[in-house]
């Protein structure tokens, strides 16, 4: 199951009925159980991608399979809602959609919405808190009252109530510091490892995408100009016309390989640099 | 005289935990100074406390030889402009050239005067192509500027950048890093951003850590990053060069390496 692309054409309207292009006949699966990043420059028409995911954009051109439902919708009346339980789809600085009086109270509205009872949505909202590990006595809190990365983690919260199979994300750990930003990224790997969730994420940080990510998507005025692993990615013909940078381990692994002449060995993370260099010279 | 001089500040949100600890700091005329902290270490309230946001429950802020006080606050504003985190937050004009004028309107300047002021200072940050969009045609790092556009109209000398660029995309980054340089190298501001991203508060001239309200750590740069035991205390993200470094020391067998110690310490300095 997942999410299939059939040449996905989109365009958005502007004024004095200019169209601009922002996807570019996109053909794609994304299957369950993957960890997808999607990287690109601004404009490149990753957030139209994703946003077509749980039927928010529909294609302008061809149709996107989403789980058991095809978009556009075939049958006249047929409601999106069921996909958005499927599909969990977080904004980029989905905090600032908080609105209700108690964490808890914002969390159980999606689940509300679908029709459940206080009692069941609470139940939801009580396990999806847990998921994101904010503790019991915060959740009669205000969202208002708590910092910027616990805000973010009520609003991942209140998707996860939904009990989506796959979550997106635009851009989850922007505007968070270092270390909310990898307790955000253990918590995605945390819902992909231990609660197999499909994860598809937006994000520049390439260290991220290298640390994290089993499959990557680079894309390019509304094209999808690459698909692989980070084990290919740095290594292809195009990767100069990709605008995207080099994970930090990577570019200093290449440098160190040239100026003492190390023996070159992709490393991604910190971890893997610094391991290799044990095993260089402890040999 | 110091251009801005902040002398035993407390400062509490609740009469309990104090954000701002008895901190003292001096800011040199045409310095380009950055104050880093975690969330929480007080450095976005020290932001407030500076252009009178918030009033200090003990201690004084001098800027400019005028010292801070309700009386005083509308002379200080005038010296003293800031930048905040949330672009969307801060544009209040209809298009970008009635959110430059804002601050102009409010000082009661001719509109003939006002005119060529906007018209200037979108030029100086290169909006002029764009003096009749609407916030939403805008990407955050032209937001950015137009709020800065702002500020330099109202001929403000010191600035605030406070965590101005943490929002934006990686090109609205770049574009905003590198026009807060030129603010201060050209067009001669004294300027303090306030940031988590010690690889960019590198680049200043004087770097003011804070934890839990106080000073830990003051000086240049490359002093201040002498002292990592300290800065790994404040949970800021050391750069990563100097990270490696600071594992190929502690190993052993990776220590005795001299010229791999020697390669990563030189590359942390030029990354």
């Amino acid at each position: 199951m997942g999410i299939q692309f059939n040449q996905v054409s989109y365009f958005y309207r502007g004024v004095k009925n200019e169209s601009y292009e922002a996807l570019n006949q996109i053909t794609l699966a994304i299957k369950d159980f993957e960890f997808v990043a999607i990287c690109g420059q601004t404009g490149s028409g990753k957030t139209t991608l994703v946003q077509h995911m749980n039927a928010l954009l529909m294609p302008t051109k061809g149709t996107v399979q989403i789980y058991d439902y095809q978009i556009p919708l075939k049958k006249k009346g047929e409601l999106v809602g069921p996909i958005r339980k499927k599909v969990g789809l977080v904004f980029q600085f989905p905090e600032y959609q908080l609105f209700e009086e108690t964490i808890l109270k914002d969390i159980m509205f999606g689940p509300k919405n679908f029709g459940l009872s206080d009692e069941d949505a609470e139940k939801k909202a009580r396990y999806a808190a847990k998921l994101v590990g904010l503790d019991d006595d915060m959740l009669q809190k205000s969202p208002f009252r708590i910092s910027g990365g616990q805000m973010r983690r009520v609003a991942i919260a209140g998707i996860l109530a939904m009990e989506p199979d796959m979550l997106v994300l635009d851009e989850p750990t922007r505007g968070l510091d270092p270390k909310g930003s990898n307790e955000m990224m253990a918590l995605f790997n945390e819902l992909h490892e231990k609660y197999n969730k499909t994860i598809v994420l937006i994000t520049h940080d390439m260290d991220i995408v290298a640390k994290y990510a089993k499959r990557i998507l680079v894309m390019d005025k509304g094209k999808i100009k690459f698909d692989g692993t980070r084990e290919t990615l740095f290594l292809t013909d195009e990767f100069a016309h990709l605008h995207l940078a080099k994970p930090n381990a990577y570019r200093m692994m290449e440098h160190l390989s040239k100026s003492l002449k190390i023996p070159f060995k992709q490393v991604f993370t910190e971890k893997e640099l610094l391991d290799y260099l044990k095993e260089v010279y402890h040999a | 005289m110091s251009k801005i001089e902040v002398n035993n500040l407390k400062f509490s949100y609740n009469n309990k935990d104090e954000a701002i600890q008895d901190l003292s700091l001096t800011i040199e005329a045409g310095a380009w100074v950055c104050i880093v902290g975690h969330n929480g270490s007080g450095k976005s309230t020290l932001a407030k406390l500076l252009i009178g946001l918030l009033k200090a429950d003990s201690g004084e802020i001098i800027i400019d030889g005028i010292k801070l006080s309700k009386e005083t606050l509308h002379d200080v504003r005038k010296r003293v402009g800031i930048v905040f985190q949330n672009p969307d937050n801060q544009f209040v004009g209809v298009t970008v050239k009635h959110d430059i004028a804002f601050g102009l309107e409010n000082q009661c300047v001719p509109q003939k005067e006002m005119i060529e002021l906007v018209n200037e200072y979108a030029n100086k940050v290169g909006m002029s192509e764009y003096l009749d969009k609407e916030p939403h045609q805008l990407s955050g790092g032209q937001k950015q500027r137009v709020a800065i556009a702002g500020a330099l109209a109202m001929n403000q000398d010191i600035m605030i950048f406070d965590e101005a660029t943490s929002m934006l995309d990686p090109e609205g980054v770049k574009d905003i890093t590198e026009f807060i340089i030129k603010l201060n190298k050209t067009y001669h501001k004294t300027i303090i951003t306030i940031t988590h991203d010690l690889e960019f508060a590198r680049l200043s001239d004087q770097l003011i850590v804070l934890n839990k309200g106080k000073v830990v750590l003051s000086g240049k740069p490359d002093d201040v990053f002498k002292h990592r035991d300290i800065l790994s205390d404040t949970e800021l993200d050391i750069p990563f060069g100097m990270r490696i470094y600071d594992q190929v020391l502690s190993d052993p067998k990776l220590n005795e390496e001299k010229a791999l110690k020697d390669e990563i310490w030189a590359y942390s300095l030029t990354k």
